[in-house]
């Protein structure tokens, strides 16, 4: 019977047990919930204490351990100097026209040169016919036929003058003084020998409409191939009159020493925008990343500090920026890779967290 | 009926038991030919159609493409919801059919209203099609190749060209999905240096393109005697031939292809990109067909890929065969559960032999196994059930019970057969075996009913959980049918065969007598003190009960595979070689912890999937060590998410394949509180949804409330100018398809080398298309010849675009979720509906919807429960047709609690937390408990009705002792039999098993020891029996 009892009386304590048991596992679950909830918000808080502002910019702090293992990955920043240029767009010209117009001018010229003779053989048959008249053996007749034929003479080489006169003139006006020259002056004849036998380019430059040139007579680089690198120096001629399309803004002639190129050829110029170099931070491509339609970087600070900087007034260049602005310090690193990985834990908030864990 | 059936089993017991032979050998032929998978079909009944929209923005594609397709759609017969998704790029229509409706049927009507949608869908967008039915594990297998001295290209066109086709090729593979590589294509890359040299546009370029290499039929000449066809060759198709295609011809000179462009192989926009442990190269995911078993077809993969061994050893390339194995796991947890199964079983012998004392009697019950078994695999085979995990558990929880059938109609015959040895007229053998065989039949037979009913709610489990658990049911009630079966033709005709003429020694089994004496004092003692009994045991269940509201859930324990799948995903816009780079610096960190031995990633989406992932998404395959135990991959685990937490700018999820696959199946928010608001106007939506979650998130106890809004990507929005335009006399469909060529690529022909087809495309060089500069300088021709800059024509700015835009039932849906903390789910819902209401304006065109997990799980569990009170009526009126008293029913349900509080001791020793594995568990318990119960009531039935003692304390001890031993050895036999699998649960193939079988020993164990001890008290005390 005591056995029994014994027994019964561990069972209930036990059960006792098992109930104090329960309400403590009971606690616990109720604990370990409220400790994930808070481990949930204490992530998110933690999330947020590492986005600072530093200078009114938005910053990030990582563990040093944390750089390390995203790769991160940064240099120094270069400070470089440029010429700076723009491009700008230009035409081989044809200059058949140019050779046509010289010889039309020189056939006019000739024309011209064979009535003025002409007057001045009738000005030397008039004169003898004056003396010849006062000594009464020609007729009346005879004199007045002769000085109807200067008159007429006079006529023509006026009439030839004016027409060198227009030619000129519109030879100046729709190739410039300077290439009118080549035509009209005889000193240039050689020049224009080369610009005819194509050992000289005539070249049309036309400035993209927002450019002006920065300093007179400036000459230009070209090439067909968009290589700056293998561009030829084109001399400056003049301020051409014409215009190659309503989209660009002024046009000039330039004379390029080169047999490659012909007529028509559409080719590349860069031109100089100021005499002296511009210095600036270099920011490669693989350094940015856009944001509010903005392109950005980020650099590190110290240790353990990412600062996001806008690129806003930097120069656009072939494979980066050129920032002339003093945003960036001497002692920060620009980070070249991961930069998105950044500007996602600085917006990580905007990620959907689909972990229920 | 079954009088009937015994009597003619021991009359034509030879037979019997040729035909029972012969079922087992074609069970196990069957068997040896059945494949294996790892769960069953759990998708919902589901038709995704991807309509790919090449450059088309989000809300484009959404407008003319999501909404043609859900309208064509719409009305069809059987469809229960429809959902999409549409990004840029893609569309994505989800339908949903209910459950009970033909698959394949569903599929052929979604088929035929795609089939008439063509026209409807715009230029270059297209078509619309029904993705390949996957399993619902739908990877098979993952592999990947990288090469060391091959490009990504050559890589990627040996995939296509000849890996896929070959993994393509198996029975059973739906398709393959392939992460990474540059599709090769024929590109005409537009120089615009060149272009602005020629004075040529870009659409000029694409024409001349389109014009040298269109293909058109020819037709054909005819006369009165002949008909001859007419056959075109000579257009340009390689890339020396592409050159000279001229584009523009001005006064004898012409500009060619080759003069303004370069042509060249380049890729094609990439849609994801591939790493393999770090390197790059290309993932193939192989998607099992709907149906197709695991198993089989990963092996029938692997045989075929292993005939491309030369190919890649001649070509530099490296195979990465199994970077993902879901039959690893098959084949451990198979491995494992049949090892534990044979030790499970060897208990079972060795139990017998000890309390039968007699092999003849062990064997003849030992003999139930197998046959039961092995006829449920049976029938389940030719019911069309494919044998997975979930089965084998079926099976193997059912293991212990098959035998108590056996056990008790055998224990039974001995007993009489020895008994009728003593007689002085001893009954015919025939007639004894036939008497003690019917004298537990009418239990046996309502005990195993009763043990099966329980099982039936689980069958009509809806959703997930149904279609997950369903099949272990069926195997279990198939497995206890199958063993009554056996008990009522088999077993007698053994017995007869091998007891009957076997020299029975007239002496109890040893142990049965050791412990019989022990047993009735005990008995004794307590029937002299039933309400302490009774009030310690009252406490005892108290106690258990009060328990199981604090114990944790979870839908199903973590399953050890041996892999992890992580994903991760920054913010949107990153780009895929971002994603790459950062997955390669996670991929090291990862296998630097140790167990992991591969690590895969694959980043954006693959070109035929259904995924809408961006380029801002990876998934990471880790897969492990196989000799990983449980509890090391839970560390490793543990490890990636330590890594995972750390590394900047990342969300993550890192999950096992099973609640990866669940989660992928079950679309919509899983949280408790879902409100979803549908409207027509995005901004009206979206500020909508800022409100509700301002308002939820002042309701006391939200917590984790979040606008489950598409997150914002960045894009660069080109706003014509219209104006501009037409001072140029530009019309915009030639800006646009000026951008599109440039940017998206435009595909004008077919390019055939080496029997492959390339497209060839006009495009800008990569170079020239990655940074808002390139767009912004892009050349457009104008009307008058002159070729200016985009920007002229257009306001390029960079702005925050939409990533998705999602509908449900064809309209726009924004869903705000949250949790609930320290209050009930019901009075929460309820606050918040009153609030929203209250303090947010809404109309007939913007309106809310409050749903979520909560809402299904009440409406699941309200299912469950009338479904349950009818399963339990039913159980009643068969336990009150066993028994024949009400009193005695009611109190034989005492035992019950007893059974609840063992197994909640087993759930608190095994770790505190209740799965629906565990559910089932006791599920099962509670048959066998019932079953217990009546066999002890029904023998004091059987003593006072059959053998005319009247009822008193005499007789309940007797009856207690005479059924001492079938219920001590049913209840040994299935806690022994569950043993192996409950020790160690939580390793591969015992993680759901696990737990039930925790359960099932600790309420066996403790019904057994209160239905032995206390209920033949309680029912002296307060049962009624008479004759």
């Amino acid at each position: 019977m005591n056995w029994l009892i014994k027994s019964f009386l561990v069972l209930l304590v036990i059960s006792l047990i098992l109930f104090l048991t329960v309400q403590i596992t009971d606690e616990n679950v109720i604990n370990e919930l409220i400790n994930n909830q808070q481990s949930d918000e204490d992530d998110e808080q933690s999330e947020q204490e590492r986005i600072s502002i530093i200078d009114g910019y938005k910053a990030i702090q990582l563990d040093e351990e944390v750089i390390l293992v995203s790769g991160l990955e940064f240099e120094e920043i270069k400070v470089i100097s440029i010429s700076p240029q723009f491009m700008a767009y230009a035409e081989v010209i044809d200059v058949s026209e140019l050779v046509s117009l010289k010889t039309e001018y020189d056939g006019l010229i000739a024309d011209r040169n064979i009535v003025q003779s002409s007057l001045q053989n009738q000005n030397k048959i008039l004169e003898r016919a004056n003396a010849l008249h006062k000594a009464k053996s020609l007729s009346t007749r005879e004199l007045e036929k002769n000085l109807a034929d200067r008159d007429q003479k006079i006529a023509e080489l006026n009439a030839y003058n004016t027409r060198v006169h227009s030619f000129v003139y519109s030879i100046k006006s729709s190739w410039g003084e300077q290439l009118a020259s080549f035509i009209l002056n005889k000193e240039k004849q050689s020049e224009f020998d080369l610009l005819a036998s194509y050992q000289i380019s005539l070249i049309l430059l036309s400035l993209p409409k927002n450019k002006v040139m920065d300093f007179e007579q400036q000459n230009v680089f070209v090439n067909n191939l968009n290589q700056r690198e293998t561009a030829r120096v084109a001399t400056y001629l003049d301020r051409a009159n014409r215009i190659n399309n309503s989209l660009y803004g002024e046009s000039f002639f330039y004379l390029l020493k080169s047999e490659k190129v012909r007529a028509g050829m559409r080719l590349f110029a860069w031109i100089e925008e100021a005499d002296t170099d511009i210095e600036g931070y270099f920011v490669t491509d693989n350094a940015t990343i856009w944001y509010a339609n903005e392109p950005w970087v980020y650099v590190k600070r110290g240790e353990d500090l990412f600062i996001r900087k806008p690129l806003g007034t930097a120069r656009r260049m072939d494979n980066g920026w050129l920032l002339e602005d003093k945003l960036l310090a001497d002692d920060e690193l620009l980070v070249t890779k991961g930069s998105q990985t950044l500007l996602s834990e600085e917006f990580k908030w905007a990620i959907p967290d689909e972990n229920d864990d | 009926m079954l009088s009937t059936l015994v009597r003619f089993s021991i009359h034509y017991r030879g037979v019997v038991i040729a035909i029972a032979a012969l079922l087992m050998f074609y069970s196990v032929y069957q068997l040896s030919r059945a494949g294996l998978d790892i769960f069953p079909e759990f998708s919902p009944n589901l038709i995704v159609v991807q309509t790919e929209a090449p450059g088309y923005s989000t809300e484009q594609v959404e407008i003319l493409v999501t909404r043609p397709i859900e309208t064509a759609l719409s009305g069809l017969i059987g469809i229960d919801h429809v959902r999409s998704e549409s990004i840029q790029g893609l569309s994505i229509v989800n339908i949903y059919f209910d459950e009970d409706t033909d698959i394949y049927r569903n599929r052929q009507l979604v088929s035929e209203r795609l089939a008439g949608l063509t026209n409807l869908l715009p230029e270059g967008v297209g078509p619309a099609v029904p993705v390949p039915m996957a399993s619902s594990s739908a990877t098979i297998l993952t592999i990947g190749v990288t090469s060391p001295g091959k490009d990504l290209m050559t890589l990627r066109s040996m995939v296509d060209w000849n890996l896929v086709p070959t993994i393509l090729s198996v029975p059973g593979v739906a398709d393959v999905n392939v992460f990474g590589g540059d599709v090769k294509q024929l590109q005409i890359q537009i120089n615009e240096d060149k272009l602005k040299q020629y004075g040529i546009g870009i659409n000029e370029v694409a024409d001349a393109a389109k014009q040298a290499t269109g293909i058109y039929g020819s037709g054909y000449i005819e006369n009165n005697n002949q008909r001859l066809s007419l056959s075109l060759a000579g257009l340009p198709e390689q890339k020396n031939e592409l050159e000279k295609v001229i584009v523009k011809h001005e006064e004898g000179v012409s500009v060619t292809l080759g003069d303004v462009a370069n042509i060249d192989y380049g890729a094609e926009p990439a849609f994801g990109a591939g790493s393999i442990k770090g390197e790059a190269g290309i993932v193939l995911m192989v998607i099992g067909q709907y149906g197709a078993n695991t198993l089989n077809v990963s092996n029938a993969v692997e045989k075929a890929i292993q005939g491309l061994d030369k190919i890649f050893a001649d070509n530099d390339i490296k195979l990465h065969p199994t970077l993902f194995r879901p039959a690893n796991y098959i084949e451990r947890s198979v491995s494992s559960i049949t090892g534990h199964l044979l030790i499970g079983g060897l208990f079972v012998v060795a139990v017998l032999v000890v309390f039968l004392f007699n092999f003849r009697t062990a064997f003849i019950s030992v003999m139930a196994i197998p046959l039961s078994l092995l006829t449920a695999i049976l029938v389940l085979l030719e019911l069309g059930v494919n044998l997975n995990i979930m089965v084998i558990g079926g099976l193997a929880i059912a293991l212990g019970e098959v035998v108590d059938d056996a056990i008790i109609d055998t224990e039974n015959i001995f007993r009489r057969l020895r008994q009728n040895k003593l007689l002085e007229n001893p009954l015919p053998m025939k007639d004894v075996v036939y008497n003690a065989s019917m004298e537990v039949r009418g239990s046996v037979v309502y005990a195993s009913f009763i043990v099966a009913l329980v099982f039936v709610p689980l069958l009509h489990l809806s959703g997930i959980t149904g279609r997950l658990f369903a099949p272990l049911g069926m195997a279990y009630i198939l497995s206890i049918m199958m063993s009554l079966l056996v008990a009522l033709t088999v077993t007698p005709a053994l017995c007869y065969m091998l007891l009957a003429k076997d020299k029975l020694r007239n002496i109890e089994p040893p142990l049965i007598n050791m412990l019989q004496p022990y047993y009735a004092k005990s008995l004794t003692l307590i029937s002299r003190s039933p309400y302490l009994v009774i009030i310690s045991t009252v406490l005892f269940c108290l106690a258990g009960i009060s328990v199981l509201p604090g114990v944790g859930g979870q839908f199903i324990p973590n399953l050890r595979e041996g892999h992890y799948i992580v994903h991760t995903s920054s913010i949107a816009g990153t780009s895929l070689k971002e994603s790459i780079r950062v997955g390669n610096q996670l991929t090291k960190s990862f296998l630097k912890i140790p167990g992991v031995i591969s690590v895969s990633q694959w980043a954006g989406r693959a070109e035929r999937g259904a995924d809408t992932f961006g380029s801002h998404y990876s998934e990471f395959e880790v897969d492990l060590d196989n000799a990983l135990s449980g509890a090391e991959q839970q560390g490793v685990l543990d490890a990636l998410r330590t890594t995972l937490d750390d590394y900047p700018g990342l969300r993550y999820e890192a999950h096992n394949f099973l609640s990866e696959r669940i989660h992928e199946t079950i679309s919509g928010y899983t949280t408790p509180i879902v409100v979803n608001i549908y409207g027509n106007d995005l901004n009206e939506l979206d500020r909508k949804a800022t409100e509700v979650a301002a308002v939820m998130k002042a309701v006391k106890g939200a917590s984790g409330v979040q606008v489950q809004s598409s997150s914002a990507t960045p894009s660069l929005q080109i706003a014509l100018k219209l104006e501009k335009l037409k001072e140029h006399g530009l019309s915009p469909v030639a800006v646009v398809s000026s951008i599109k060529t440039a940017f998206e690529g435009l595909p004008v022909a077919k390019y055939q080398d080496n029997n492959r087809i390339y497209d060839v495309v006009v495009t800008l060089p990569e170079n020239e298309r990655q940074t808002p500069d390139d767009v912004r300088k892009l050349l457009i021709k104008t009307a008058g010849g002159l070729l200016l800059p985009l920007e002229e024509f257009a306001d390029i700015r960079q702005q925050s675009g939409r990533y998705n835009i999602l509908h449900q039932d064809g309209q726009r849906l924004q869903s705000i979720t949250s949790h609930v903390n320290d209050r009930d789910i019901v009075s929460f819902m309820q606050e918040l509906e009153d609030t929203i209401f209250e303090r947010v304006k809404f109309n007939a065109e913007l309106y809310p919807e409050f749903t979520g997990a909560a809402i299904e799980q009440a409406k699941a569990k309200e299912e469950l429960i009338i479904l349950s009170s009818m399963v339990l009526a039913v159980v009643m009126m068969l336990v009150y047709i066993a028994i024949g008293s009400l009193r005695n029913v009611l109190l034989m349900l005492i035992n019950l609690p007893f059974a609840l509080v063992g197994g909640v001791i087993a759930v608190l020793v095994t770790g505190g937390s209740l799965s629906v594995g565990s559910l089932v568990g006791f599920v099962t318990l509670f048959g066998i408990t019932i079953r217990n119960s009546i066999m002890l009531v029904s023998h004091y039935q059987y003593l006072v009705k059959e053998e005319g003692l009247l009822w008193n304390l005499d007789v309940a001890i007797k009856g207690a002792q005479e059924r001492l031993p079938s219920i001590l050895m049913t209840a040994l036999v299935t806690a022994l039999a569950m043993l192996p699998i409950a020790i160690n649960s939580d390793n591969p193939g015992r993680e759901i098993m696990g737990p039930m079988a925790a359960i099932i020993i600790g309420g066996l164990a403790s019904s057994t020891i209160l239905n032995l001890l206390v209920m033949p008290a309680i029912m002296h005390k307060f049962g009624k029996f008479s004759e």
